[in-house]
């Protein structure tokens, strides 16, 4: 698995004791096989093996960083063919379910190009069976264009869809991903490149490396279909070519970043300002922007809106920004820990390097726009979809820190970075998770002991008790610059939270994962489109009924109803009156432990109970 | 380091260290109290576990975060795992990851033989509540001798204090007589081919004696098998949880078959000339074993069951008090039962007899001539 790498890193000593270390791990995977059957071990193979390769994978870097410098064959190129090869194995393991989300269309896209030499998908969505994104139950998505002749654009940039080309006519649907996976390379170089102008030391970059290049959220991008992963590499080349004051090199990288999502606009916009100091280069600027507003705002239809260029609340900028950092199914700290430490860098500004000032001085009026949207998550896509671009310069910050950074806090992020990775890599369509305020590790914890675990992560989609805390604490930790022993701490919020965790909430949100559920049905529907923007519920008929933990005492139950409805909570019923919207009643919970809740006459949407 | 060499400073950081581990080791063992199940006494000794997994990284002295997150790691199946032999088996991975790192990056000159007393400890002392202390520790010291004195590698050392049989006590000088062996001037290949002569002939129990001193005198002889070697103990290690199927099931336990879904309980037992009728449908397979069956020599017919020789063993005879003194082998096809836990754990020895296409009756007799509190136990029968 790791041999050619092994070869193309490593020399001498290293390369011997890696490959007898490989050797080994495969015995020791074969002896373990053994086992599985006498001792009746439930187990699903293929994430055993995924988490198997992943491990391997894990102690192969490790190896490459902790090898003597003279047995490491490093460079930004070796590097790039090291990702490209990882790449092109996490590309079946992707394509184990059908391509979700925006990707189908901009393939969709790339077939009517190829086929029709337009852009009009009406004939694509008839014809779905000859299609390669092997979906046939797709149709044109809220807000798409439409033409005056009534043809169907897709809202999406076909900037994308124009660079598939290639590889779709090679390789159809694992061709078009093959091109994605080539920007990957090209951006696992870049990065390489940029930590070397930068002065990150070949020690630290080689460290660093695999937690960019191979973890959390590029891994999962760059062998799907999203615009995500070339614009990260050409933010990059942007970056790079402004630092190096090379226009032949961030005019073009700054174009097709452009081109390749309008949002990134915002983004380019700084930059340029900040590469042109005279007002003659300041228009010459603007007009280089405006070329690709104007092929994009003619090529993907007027989907955008100039209502938009204004942010939203303050309250909403901070609920967006904190859950970008902290949220358990959407935020930096769960999905992508290592750059918790770029995070940290930014209290350090002076001290990083300029690349990084520049990078993220750039994101400012696009994190000011981002964050107060409702979509700040990403939406129905693989985690922190909207700051991808932005990740090899946050891995900059982080690797400016990392001498300073506790080998602890290291191998703990390592630890889960594995894990993250392995886990979207066996089932690569829990990477889309519903927006309902849980995230996978809190529905599987909740799903095995009955009791809401969900609760204590921070949920910036469904606002939570545990997100208020965990913005307190974020606050301290950074103005403070408190230090602390990450191999200390963790125990001891696990048993805390393990022990609270299986205890009683004082809210209980009907739909969640640990409520469990006799009848009746999720609402919105599952897959609804924007589902975050609802409140979520269990709608229950006659004769459903829902069993979960609650505390004793006075609750308030929130509900929705069209007629009035009858529920019995213990001994006693309650009457649903009809609402107009969401209404409230007050129920009693006769003692603290598993309660029944049945639906005795009518239909109810049952939001959520409170604990008074 | 030597005494000799160890500065002040170095005093003084190896000092800091102690504490360190000391207060690390108290936290997670408290919280790990708190995480583990009450399920199976391997979920109770985890915060023991804990313990060990810091030990391993004091004495390592390096990379400390690997084993702090390591013995954190642990907390994974605790939490996540709801099947019990998958828990124990991922807990048995992360145990023996670490402790294979801590063989791997240690001054293995002057930690080896802490860290064989951590893996004897964590091989034969769990379930804390069935250890015979003064037999254990007689074990221990002769683990450790075989380390100092006999100059043999913690892995094969191991070995030989895993399948040290407790019961009868004199069994408990089998790693001191290792430790004489290795310090004869006699060729290793010599002393090897004598044991596998003797253990080609002599009973089961004794056997595996034999073949674990071949492999530990032999071990530093090993060369291009280095790999696959310390791999196969890796796995083996990582059945810590199951410590006694290695030391008396294993290779039989890779044969075993979990019971079928399909299979009925009969659960008769026989005494000598008497006959039990079944009827069946199709040709069936049948779970049987031996009552007080544990002194018949290996091979003896205790029933017949539709013509069929049934020359099943002792149910209980891979329990570590009768293990060496049985004169059974295990069945080519066991049943994949397994009882208890850790170095208590052992392997239901139930024979799975296929009787093919047999009449609808099936007939099953147990020996006339077995001793008079022996029975052939008809446990099950499962209808094809």
């Amino acid at each position: 698995m790791t041999v050619i790498p092994a070869f193309l890193l490593l020399r001498g000593n290293a390369l011997r004791r890696w490959l007898a270390i490989e050797f080994g791990a495969w015995i020791l995977l074969g002896a373990l096989a053994l086992f599985v059957h006498p001792f009746q071990i439930q187990i699903d193979p293929y994430l055993a093996v995924v988490t198997f390769g992943v491990c391997v994978i894990a102690a192969f870097f490790a190896c490459v960083a902790l090898a003597d410098p003279l047995d490491v064959r490093w460079s930004a190129n070796r590097a790039a063919v090291v990702a490209a090869l990882f790449y092109a194995v996490a590309i079946p393991l992707m394509l184990r379910t059908p391509i979700d989300g925006d990707e189908p269309y901009y393939l969709l896209e790339t077939e009517s190009i190829v086929h029709d030499r337009d852009l009009d998908l009406s004939n694509q969505y008839r014809d779905l069976r000859h299609s390669a994104t092997g979906r046939t139950d797709l149709g044109p998505q809220l807000g798409d264009p439409i033409g005056r002749r009534g043809e169907q654009y897709s809202r999406h940039e076909p900037f994308l869809a124009l660079l598939m080309i290639p590889g779709y006519l090679i390789g159809r649907l694992p061709g078009a991903i093959a091109v994605i996976a080539l920007f990957g390379a090209l951006l696992a170089r870049s990065t390489v490149r940029l930590f070397e102008d930068e002065g990150i030391a070949d020690a630290t970059t080689r460290a660093i490396f695999p937690f960019i290049a191979l973890g959390p959220p590029i891994i999962f991008y760059a062998a799907r279909i999203w615009p995500e992963v070339p614009a990260a590499f050409c933010f990059v080349e942007a970056i790079r070519g402004m630092r190096q004051r090379r226009a032949a090199r961030w005019m073009p990288a700054l174009l097709a970043f452009v081109l390749l999502k309008l949002r990134f606009l915002l983004v380019a916009v700084i930059l340029v300002v900040r590469a042109f100091r005279r007002r003659s280069h300041a228009a010459i600027a603007i007009g280089i922007l405006a070329v690709p507003v104007a092929i994009v705002a003619f090529t993907s239809g007027n989907v955008h809106r100039w209502a938009e260029l204004i942010p939203g609340s303050p309250m909403a900028m901070l609920r967006g920004l904190f859950g970008l950092l902290l949220d358990g199914a959407a935020g930096i700290l769960f999905q992508a820990p290592i750059y918790v430490f770029a995070v940290i860098a930014l209290t350090r500004w002076r001290a990083m390097p300029p690349a990084f000032r520049l990078g993220i001085s750039s994101c400012a009026l696009y994190l000011l726009y981002l964050v107060p949207r409702l979509e700040w998550h990403g939406g129905w896509s693989p985690p922190l979809r909207y700051i991808v671009f932005l990740i090899p310069i946050l891995g900059l910050g982080a690797a400016a820190l990392w001498e300073r950074i506790s080998s602890q806090a290291i191998v703990a992020c390592a630890a889960w970075t594995v894990a993250l990775v392995a886990h979207g890599m066996a089932y690569p369509w829990r990477l889309f998770h519903i927006q309902n305020g849980e995230n996978v590790v809190g529905e599987t914890l909740s799903a095995i002991w009955h009791s809401d675990f969900s609760r204590l992560f921070p949920s910036f989609i469904r606002p939570n008790f545990a997100a208020v805390v965990a913005s307190i604490a974020t606050i301290i930790v950074l103005i403070i610059s408190l230090r602390f022993r990450a191999a200390w701490l963790l125990p001891v919020i696990i048993a805390i939270a393990f022990v609270f965790g299986r205890r009683a909430g004082d809210r209980i949100e009907f739909e969640d994962t640990h409520v469990i559920h006799r009848g009746g049905g999720l609402y919105p529907q599952e897959f609804q489109v924007q589902r975050f923007a609802y409140r979520g519920g269990w709608i229950v008929k006659q004769g459903d009924s829902l069993s979960f933990l609650a505390r004793a005492g006075p609750s308030k139950l929130q509900y929705s109803a069209g007629a009035t409805s009858m529920i019995q909570i213990g001994r006693d019923a309650y009457v649903l009156p009809a609402t107009s919207g969401y209404g409230a009643i007050e129920v009693n919970i006769p003692h603290t432990g598993r309660v029944e809740l049945r639906c005795l006459s009518g239909t109810a949407n049952l939001d959520r109970m409170d604990h008074e | 380091m030597p005494i000799g060499r160890v500065t002040p400073a170095v005093t003084q950081l190896r000092g800091s260290a102690v504490g360190e581990w000391l207060a690390f080791a108290i936290v997670m063992a408290i919280a790990s109290y708190f995480v583990a199940p009450a399920a199976t006494p391997i979920d109770r000794a985890l915060p023991f576990v804990v313990v060990l997994i810091s030990t391993c990284g004091f004495i390592a002295q390096r990379f400390p975060a690997f084993f702090q997150i390591a013995a954190l790691l642990l907390f994974a199946p605790a939490i996540f795992i709801a099947d019990e032999h998958t828990r124990l088996l991922a807990y048995g991975l992360v145990a023996a990851a670490a402790f294979a790192f801590a063989l791997a990056i240690a001054n293995v000159a002057h930690a080896s033989v802490a860290l064989t007393v951590i893996g004897v400890l964590l091989l034969r002392w769990i379930p804390l509540s069935q250890v015979i202390v003064w037999r254990e520790v007689i074990v221990m010291i002769g683990a450790v001798v075989l380390v100092t004195v006999g100059g043999l590698k913690p892995a094969p050392t191991l070995a030989i204090a895993l399948l040290t049989p407790i019961f009868p006590a004199k069994m408990l000088l089998f790693p001191f007589v290792v430790a004489i062996l290795l310090l004869l001037p006699i060729p290793r290949l010599a002393i090897a081919a004598a044991f596998a002569v003797f253990g080609y002939y002599a009973r089961y129990s004794i056997t595996i004696l034999c073949i674990v001193l071949i492999i530990a005198v032999l071990w530093d002889q090993r060369h291009l098998l280095n790999v696959p070697a310390y791999a196969a103990a890796i796995a083996l290690f990582a059945l810590w949880p199951w410590s006694g199927i290695v030391a008396r099931a294993f290779p039989a336990i890779l044969f075993a078959e979990p019971p079928s879904p399909k299979s009925q309980p009969v659960w008769v037992a026989l005494s000598r000339g008497e006959t039990f009728t079944i009827d069946v449908p199709h040709s069936a397979t049948v779970t049987a074993s031996g009552a007080n069956a544990a002194s018949l020599p290996a091979g003896r017919i205790v029933g017949w069951i539709d013509g069929r020789a049934a020359d099943v063993p002792d149910f209980g005879f891979m329990r570590r008090e009768h293990f060496f003194s049985s004169r059974n082998r295990p069945p080519r096809t066991p049943l994949a039962d397994i009882h208890d836990y850790g170095a208590a754990s052992w392997l239901h020895t139930a024979g799975r007899i296929r009787v093919a296409a047999p009449a609808n009756t099936l007939r099953i007799s147990a020996a006339p001539d077995l001793p008079p509190r022996t029975k052939l136990q008809i446990e099950a029968v499962e209808f094809e």
